[in-house]
């Protein structure tokens, strides 16, 4: 669920920056903003499955 | 073959380099740069490597020999065309080619351009560059195995089919953790060199991307004028910073755990001082030969020893317009072309330990046929040498020849002189960025034809993935099930 909330998050903002870069419809600022939310949202997911991966490990 | 891992995998690294597309940020706001190349980029990859690494989740992500080396060969690729969009999305370049030969370039450490003046160019686009070499100096599918935790047996295949050198060395049994230990020493001895570079008084900023430059043994300089008109101590700093690029990343670690005894047995290390020393030598002679006697001692010498580090590390910086030299000084610089530095090291080329191999087999052959029934094994750090090694020694000695003469050969039918010919094709199967032209010095590929510029891009690509990842795939028994 995580996974899914996280990912879909960082798509939409991926994909809205685009197209507000293509319309020319935001400023700079609020472009840069919605990348880094976006890759933040990566990020946690990356140190969450990261943490999921190592502890499934140690279980084995 | 399995393509879901392989898509998986791609995924991941182009989210990866979305991240160091965004460092690129900084810089750009720093000094109120337009972002909106940078930031159409970023959302671009953002959007496919969500796509790509997530698409397949319940995907498995074990891959077998075959998947490794294609997985390498086709990452590496994808990591060019992705980096070529910050080039053409802010107009620093216009042309595909140029943008993907320079990415090509940045990724496989070669560091050969096609700007003429780097001073005009974007601050951000001046760290991208930067940022490229470092990232492929270390290797991306190494950064793979040691950042993306999912890896199984896999993670060996890809070790395999990218680390550089005959003999891949371990320093911990899981290969996930030779990695990410290969990559912290990696990073220390990049923030180490930025914090020498900045106690200099070179700005924050010159020195990241001198630093990222140096260790990655890429080459590419915010200045035109390379490291040429930077200060005495810079130089030194540098020189020092491309000598440690070219050693062993696993006997450097060695090193630093404080276990001298293994870092002087290693044959390789000592061959490679040897080799900076009595060519520098012979190049300091030759030159006092030509010209007489020295105005200024220190400065000849720091300049020479430079430059041969600069050679036989494939860092490719330049202190001194080498293309003056007497000829036998040119021609050394040639060969040093060739050598390269250290296996498991930044550098590309053949490496010390294939030449030491390949001349300690040919005297063993030599004594052979003086000693017919003499059993005589070749030794390397006092260890045998298995007969496979050997083989496989010389067959890559042997491909690098045929596809830098072939390379050089194609190049002539492009409109190019013997000279550019043969040092361009030299120069990026070896990864070292600078060669020779008929009237002085080769550094700059914009009057390159667009075909010329897409035949080096991959000869770079062979180089740095050591001929055989590239050619195995070329092979019909590799696709057969």
């Amino acid at each position: 669920m995580r996974t899914k909330i996280l990912l879909s998050v960082a798509l939409a903002l991926g994909i809205a920056s685009l197209v507000l870069l293509i319309l020319n419809a935001a400023d700079q600022t609020t472009v840069t903003t919605l990348l880094v939310i976006g890759l933040v949202c990566v990020s946690i997911e990356y140190f969450a499955s990261k943490k999921t991966n190592s502890d499934n490990e140690q279980a084995g | 073959m399995n393509f879901k891992p392989v898509i998986r995998i791609i995924g991941f690294l182009i989210l990866f380099e979305a991240m160091l597309m965004l460092l690129c940020l900084i810089p750009g706001i720093y000094y109120g740069e337009e972002l909106r190349g940078f930031l159409l980029s970023i959302a671009i990859s953002l959007s496919v490597g969500i796509l790509a690494a997530f698409s397949y989740r319940k995907t498995a992500y074990s891959v077998g020999r075959k998947e490794g080396y294609f997985i390498v060969a086709v990452v590496w690729l994808a990591f060019s065309l992705i980096g070529t969009m910050p080039f053409l999305f802010t107009h620093s370049l216009d042309s595909f080619v140029d943008a993907f030969f320079e990415s090509m370039s940045g990724f496989t450490t070669t560091g050969a351009t096609v700007f003429a003046d780097v001073e005009i160019l974007p601050k951000q686009i001046i760290l991208w560059r930067s940022l490229m070499q470092w990232v492929g100096g270390m290797g991306i599918v190494v950064l793979t195995v040691a950042v993306i935790p999912m890896f199984g047996a896999g993670g060996m295949q890809l070790y395999s089919a990218e680390a550089n050198g005959p003999a891949k060395d371990k320093i911990h049994p899981r290969i996930k953790d030779t990695a990410s230990r290969l990559y912290i020493l990696y990073i220390a001895c990049t923030i180490l060199e930025i914090i020498l570079l900045v106690a200099g008084g070179n700005s924050f900023y010159e020195s990241v991307i001198l630093a990222l430059s140096t260790i990655s043994s890429g080459g590419f300089s915010s200045q035109n004028a390379s490291v040429a008109n930077m200060t005495p101590y810079t130089q030194y700093v540098v020189m020092t910073f491309m000598f440690i690029s070219g050693v062993n990343f696993v006997v450097l670690y060695m090193a630093v755990r404080g276990k001298f005894r293994i870092v002087a047995k290693d044959e390789e290390l000592r061959n490679y001082i040897l080799i900076i020393l009595v060519v520098s030598l012979a190049i300091i002679s030759i030159n006092l030969w030509k010209h007489g006697a020295f105005d200024d001692v220190e400065l000849h010498i720091r300049t020479i020893v430079f430059q041969v580090i600069a050679f036989i590390t494939t860092t490719g910086f330049t202190i001194t317009d080498y293309s003056l030299m007497p000829s036998a000084s040119m021609m050394l610089f040639f060969i040093l072309t060739f050598f390269g530095a250290c296996a498991g090291s930044t550098s590309g080329a053949i490496k010390v330990v294939r030449i030491t191999v390949l001349i300690k087999n040919s005297y063993l052959a030599l004594k052979q046929i003086l000693h017919p029934n003499a059993i005589l094994t070749l030794r390397l750090s006092k260890k045998p040498v298995s007969e496979k090694v050997i083989s496989n020694v010389y067959a890559f000695i042997v491909m690098y020849i045929v596809i830098f003469l072939l390379g050089a050969l194609a190049l002539t039918f492009f409109g190019h002189d013997f000279y550019t010919a043969f040092s361009a094709s030299a120069l990026s199967i070896s990864n070292v960025g600078i060669g020779f032209t008929q009237s002085g010095m080769l550094l700059d590929f914009s009057s390159f034809p667009a075909a010329s510029k897409i035949l080096l891009s991959i000869i770079m690509l062979i180089g740095r993935l050591e001929i055989f990842t590239i050619l195995i795939l070329f092979m019909p028994t590799f696709w057969k099930k």
